[in-house]
């Protein structure tokens, strides 16, 4: 009995130290096969941002792409603000010009110089000496010289370009500032060189100097060429609808007038022979100035007349007219840069939605390591 | 002695068991929830814990048998009822805190290999210093003996081949960064599920950055200065804390199903 009892003990021992052995052995074996589970956490971005890094997750991302998008947009406005300020003073300058010209326009307008210099060229287009258009565009070029209004606009392009830069970095350092007060929590180390761990990186500063650099080029192109060609097309009958709407009127009559002077030429110029008389070659040239003595005296009386009448009508006329032009100029430039910065301000969102969609980032960063050396 | 090397045996699966359930912590540790987290603490600890007071215990007998008369009032006063209990609880937390961290954090398979081979080789010790010790040692004081020596046999070895392997591991050049990047790559590389425990290995992990950048700082070329050894000196510590608290968390192994007298030295 008792040598079964040791007999099962001995076995019971034996038992114990296999089970033993073999959970040790298996123990082994799982921590030689078996890797510890990791944990990566939600998917992690590092933004750079003038030369700190910040670590953010989705939320922040989505916080950051609409406070840049917010950001982006008000200085948008801001530029279209500055865009209109600068043409509205440009144009101001250039239309005050434009009516400290008008009192001389009129005193050129309302003399025998300048009433028979319209005569000569309304001749000469009649015979085809002269453009059809050309007293309009002279008179025009009175108010508003093509090179003055040329050398103004190309000054309102260069004003705004610089003005524009000025902005885009007041606004870049503006939006770097905010950033950084906002992600100050946020705020990390660089990583170690080599670091295994280190999670996609999106640089700010390099996307945002390329957007900024490729607005700048977009804004070096001359957006007031089609305006000065508009302006100059558009500017010689605008005026001259204003001058010849008076003048025509006042031309008509002066005409009828000379028509009838002309039937009095004639006793004007028997009077005149009445007072060169005695006759003779002598006497027919004395008749012959005589007329145009009277002739001019009766066109100056005419034009004085005239401008007596309407001088202040057609002083009117043509400041509603430069106004008018003055509006539409400027409704012209302010579409034609509105464009622009539409078209930029497009982009820019565009790019930053892009930008900081995370899936994104991750791709880049992914793209760019194994790009890398 | 045969029925001890019997029951040596089942220690030595029980040992193995523990091991085991450290292997999952180390293996799921960082995927697993605070509240889970929480309740595996909350075991190693009571492992720990109850193996404090038990040798707690067993001093304080000891302590009270040969010093203190057993009528007298003074071992009512001394025989640490609250005491012992309070300080195996407050042991049992700290340690259990620093070994399901350490445990986390193990990043090769050498160490844990190092720490499987402890637990059946802590049984063992144990047994043998039981069998030497029982001619020389009171044996009410026999097991708290035969624990020292154990732990001091084995958890020596286990500290010098975690020491060896730190001293062969590769680590990250710290020599022409700042602290805070030091530290902030080692932070940055502890991720876990659980906040909180995300919060204890970084913790952890800053502690080591700390340590290596200032190893680095002060030891730029290796020699036999004083800061190298107390730089040395400080992974020993930190290792020999982890080793210890790893093998207090065995101790029910080796301690448990010991009655008062019945399983001593027999």
């Amino acid at each position: 009995m008792a040598a079964t009892a040791a007999h099962s003990g001995s076995r019971l021992r034996i038992g114990d130290a296999l089970v033993a052995l073999a959970a040790a052995a298996a123990l082994v074996w799982l921590v030689m096969r078996v890797e510890p589970l990791g944990w990566s956490g939600p998917p992690e971005t590092d933004i750079v941002v003038d030369g700190a890094r910040y670590r953010l997750d989705p939320d922040g991302i989505r916080e950051l792409e609409t406070l840049s998008i917010e950001y982006f947009a008000a200085g948008g406005r801001d530029a279209r603000t500055i865009v209109a300020s600068e043409i509205d003073a440009a144009l101001d300058r250039l239309f005050a010009r434009a009516r400290q010209s008008i009192p001389a326009f009129l005193d050129e307008y309302y003399s025998l110089r300048g009433e028979y210099a319209r005569a000569a060229i309304s001749l000469g287009a009649l015979v085809g000496l002269a453009e059809p258009g050309e007293l309009e565009a002279r008179a025009a070029s009175v108010l508003l010289p093509e090179d003055e209004w040329v050398d103004a606009l190309a000054r309102v392009d260069e004003a705004i370009a610089g003005r524009l830069d000025a902005h885009r970095e007041r606004l870049r350092a503006g939006w770097l500032a905010e950033i950084a007060a906002r992600l100050e929590h946020r705020r990390v180390p660089e990583p170690l060189p080599g670091a295994t761990w280190a999670r996609p990186t999106l640089v700010l500063d390099e996307g945002l100097a390329a957007l900024f650099a490729r607005e700048q080029s977009a804004f070096a192109t001359r957006q007031t060429i089609g305006a000065t060609t508009a302006v100059g097309a558009a500017l010689a009958p605008a005026i001259a609808r204003a001058a010849t709407r008076r003048g025509g009127a006042a031309a008509a009559a002066r005409g009828a007038a000379r028509i009838g002077t002309a039937g009095r030429v004639g006793p004007a110029a028997a009077g005149g022979a009445a007072v060169c008389s005695p006759g003779g070659p002598v006497a027919a040239l004395c008749a012959v100035l005589a007329g145009a003595a009277a002739w001019l005296a009766t066109d100056w009386a005419l034009i004085e007349l005239d401008e007596t009448l309407h001088r202040d009508e057609l002083e009117r006329t043509l400041r509603a007219a430069l106004d008018e032009l003055r509006v539409r100029v400027e409704a012209d430039l302010e579409a034609a840069y509105g464009e622009v910065l539409a078209r930029e301000q497009a982009y820019l969102e565009g790019e930053i939605r892009r930008t900081f969609v995370p899936a994104a980032a991750g791709r880049r960063a992914a793209g760019d390591e194994e790009g890398g050396p | 002695m045969t029925a001890l090397f019997a029951s040596s045996w089942r220690r030595t699966l029980v040992a193995i068991a523990l091991a085991s359930f450290a292997w999952l912590v180390h293996v799921l540790g960082r995927v697993l929830p605070d509240a889970l987290a929480a309740a595996v603490w909350l075991i190693m600890a009571a492992s720990i814990g109850w193996g404090l007071f038990r040798r707690g215990r067993i001093r304080r007998d000891a302590f009270l048998g040969a010093y203190v008369r057993a009528d007298g009032r003074l071992r009512r006063l001394l025989r640490g009822h609250l005491s012992i209990p309070v300080r195996a609880a407050l042991g049992g937390a700290g340690l259990a805190l620093v070994l399901v961290v350490s445990l986390v954090r193990i990043d090769d398979r050498a160490s844990f290999v190092v720490l499987a081979a402890g637990a059946p080789a802590l049984v063992l010790a144990f047994a043998v210093a039981t069998r030497g010790l029982s001619a020389q040692i009171a044996r009410n004081y026999l097991p708290v003996a035969a624990w020292r020596v154990a732990v001091a046999a084995v958890g020596g070895a286990m500290v010098a081949v975690l020491v060896a392997l730190s001293f062969h591991a590769s680590y990250p050049d710290l020599a022409d960064v700042d602290l805070e990047r030091a530290v902030w790559h080692f932070v940055d590389s502890e991720r876990a599920r659980g906040a909180t425990v995300q919060i204890l290995l970084q913790l952890a992990a800053a502690g080591d950055g700390l340590r290596l950048w200032l190893a680095q700082q002060l030891m730029p070329a290796p020699g036999d200065s004083i800061a190298e050894a107390l730089g040395w000196l400080a992974v020993l510590a930190e290792e020999a804390v982890f080793v210890w608290a790893y093998l207090a968390y065995l101790s029910p192994a080796v301690l448990g199903g010991l009655r008062d007298g019945s399983d001593r030295g027999a």
